[in-house]
């Protein structure tokens, strides 16, 4: 253990829905700048914890701290606001607005200007608003993005609209990224070029990752450590070599040997 | 600093080119189809408020008529009193009063927009519609027993202040204010809270924030139209102020498109103007127009489901890009 208190800290969370138990006296603890990799099979709770830290669900029981403080029970835009940005399973971009307008629409809390200066439509205002275009579509570059940005968000190949919505969590300007199931869908060769993104994103924004995956080509090869759930609970945590030794892990995801 | 003496200058041309419509309007028009000009622009001004709730945020209010009532009544009793207290106003204390009237009853039509939106809107779903359903009748009840405001027999004797000129001033004005939100952070937060509040949120937007922000701001335009109403006939009447004058503006902003101004302008225009077009044909047809609304409607829907101009605008700058694209490659 580090003295600095870790970036994101799990403390016994329980998640019950009803008489379910969704995720049970659930730990984990996130050290600054690091890949962090949450997996297990099919219903072991993984998005669960990924919308209790988000915010999105409180936890029955337990508490989660950013950066040593408190953001259990928090609304997801507060805890957004604290630099928390995560992308979604089923990819959620905002449709009928142009690529570029979804990446502005997550500057909304920097923009800089009022409601009074939006509704006179002050040269402050206006100067703010140009700014962030700016900035967007800086960011749209960086993602290969800004040739398009012109076109509808959600008009673009499955690629492109994942590649976006990590673009637009990062213009939250967080200091941790959340990525749930990021290359679902995607083909081998897609998969090693979002690896390769995830590693670039990491180092120029000085993130942390927090990365819920199935492909386990793309958790092994980016997953710094790795913590295995199973029926709400941890079954296993290490280096990616030693999750794949354990027999723990190995059961859960093949069954018993007979 | 220059943008506000460009924003100044357009608003005295915006005044100057209201009163010269006006007297133009006078000399062309009977006063029937003059107030039915005027009655047109006071639906612009509710149409487009409507839309900035309805359209853009995706949040279904069917009470705007209660909202509408409120700044009716308002300005109508305080500036009746007003008059039978200090006497006839001169011409800039008329000015100085309609103003007045019309921000009392849009910061009371407003406060009324954040009581019902505070708890309605906290929650996803279908609440707002719920509540402002009911708010709108509550509205209208209490209107009607309440003795000192003429309950059931309206309440008449109202100084006669509005014009055609007001009506294009505030309408314009209305339009304008729209446009701004819309084209703003907050107009990309109402669509994204449209869209998919999970998002919405996910991205620090604050979606309760957003969405009581934009219901009030729609009270209040909602309330100054209805303080220009009471001040266009000079009385009121509880029985205008219905549910059923909710579903009319709903109808105004679903037929011109949910979601643009342009369509919610357009819609109120031809909704206020259809039933007398139809009595000019025929006196039994306008007597229909509510079958012929429908009708209307349900053509609309099934041939375009959003609305004449969908979520598109009609604009100088949208005008010179559809010629760019239509006329372009010839010159390219």
């Amino acid at each position: 253990m580090t003295k600095a208190a870790p970036h994101l800290a799990v403390d016994n969370c329980t998640m019950r829905f009803g008489g379910i138990v969704a995720v049970k006296d659930f730990s984990m603890t996130l050290e600054t700048g690091e890949i962090f990799a949450l997996i297990g099979p099919n219903g072991a709770g993984k998005t669960t914890v990924f919308n209790m830290v988000t915010g999105v669900y409180t936890p029955t029981s337990g508490q989660i701290r950013f950066r040593g403080e408190a953001i259990s029970g928090k609304r997801p835009n507060k805890i957004a606001a604290h630099g928390v940005a995560r992308t979604f399973q089923n990819i959620r971009l905002i449709p009928g607005i142009t690529v570029l307008e979804n990446v502005v629409l997550a500057y909304h809390l920097h923009t800089g200007y009022g409601f009074a200066g939006a509704l006179f439509q002050s040269d402050h205002a206006r100067a703010c608003e140009r700014d962030v275009r700016e900035k967007a579509m800086a960011l749209l570059a960086l993602f290969a993005l800004d040739k398009i940005a012109a076109e509808p968000a959600t008009s673009l190949p499955y690629g492109s609209q994942r590649r976006l919505e990590i673009a637009r969590a990062l213009a939250l300007g967080p200091t941790l990224l959340l990525l749930d199931e990021p290359a679902a869908g995607m083909n081998p060769q897609e998969a090693i070029d979002l690896m390769r993104l995830i590693r670039f994103v990491r180092e120029k924004f000085s993130l942390t990752v927090l990365l819920v995956e199935h492909n386990m080509k793309v958790v092994m090869g980016i997953g710094e450590r790795i913590q295995v759930m199973d029926h709400g609970e941890t079954i296993s945590l290490g280096s990616p070599d030693e999750v794949r030794r354990d027999a723990k892990v190995i059961e859960a995801y093949l069954g018993k040997p007979v | 600093m220059r943008g506000a003496a460009i924003k100044l200058g357009f608003l005295v041309v915006l005044v100057g080119a209201a009163i010269g419509i006006d007297f133009a309007l006078r000399e062309i028009f009977n006063p029937h189809w003059l107030r039915l000009i005027e009655l047109a622009g006071i639906h612009v001004v509710i149409a487009v408020g409507l839309n900035l709730i309805n359209g853009y945020c995706g949040q279904f209010s069917i009470g705007h008529a209660g909202f509408w009532a409120i700044g009716a009544y308002a300005s109508g009793v305080l500036l009746t009193v007003a008059e039978q207290k200090w006497g006839t106003p001169s011409a800039v204390v008329e000015i100085l009063l309609l103003v007045g009237g019309m921000a009392i009853a849009a910061i009371l039509a407003g406060a009324a927009g954040l009581l019902v939106g505070i708890p309605s809107l906290r929650l996803r779903g279908d609440y707002l519609a719920i509540a402002t359903l009911g708010f709108g009748e509550i509205i209208r009840n209490v209107i009607v027993n309440v003795d000192a405001i003429g309950g059931p027999r309206g309440y008449h004797g109202i100084p006669v202040y509005t014009n055609a000129a007001w009506c294009i001033i505030v309408a314009a004005l209305a339009i304008w204010f729209s446009r701004n939100l819309v084209t703003s952070s907050f107009g990309r937060a109402l669509v994204a809270v449209r869209e998919d509040e999970v998002a919405a949120e996910a991205v620090g937007i604050n979606t309760t924030r957003v969405k009581v922000i934009a219901f009030v701001v729609s009270a209040m335009m909602t309330g100054a139209a209805g303080a220009l109403y009471a001040h266009l006939d000079g009385s009121l009447d509880p029985d205008t102020f219905k549910f059923t004058k909710s579903i009319e503006f709903i109808i105004m902003i679903t037929v011109g498109g949910l979601g643009s101004i342009t369509g919610a302008v357009f819609g109120a225009i031809v909704l206020t103007l259809l039933p007398e077009l139809l009595r000019e044909i025929h006196p039994t047809l306008s007597e229909y127009r509510m079958v012929i609304y429908s009708a209307l409607l349900i053509v609309i829907v099934l041939v375009r489901p959003k609305g004449l101009l969908g979520n598109r605008e009609l604009s100088p700058s949208a005008g010179i890009a559809w010629l760019r694209r239509k006329f372009g490659k010839g010159t390219a």
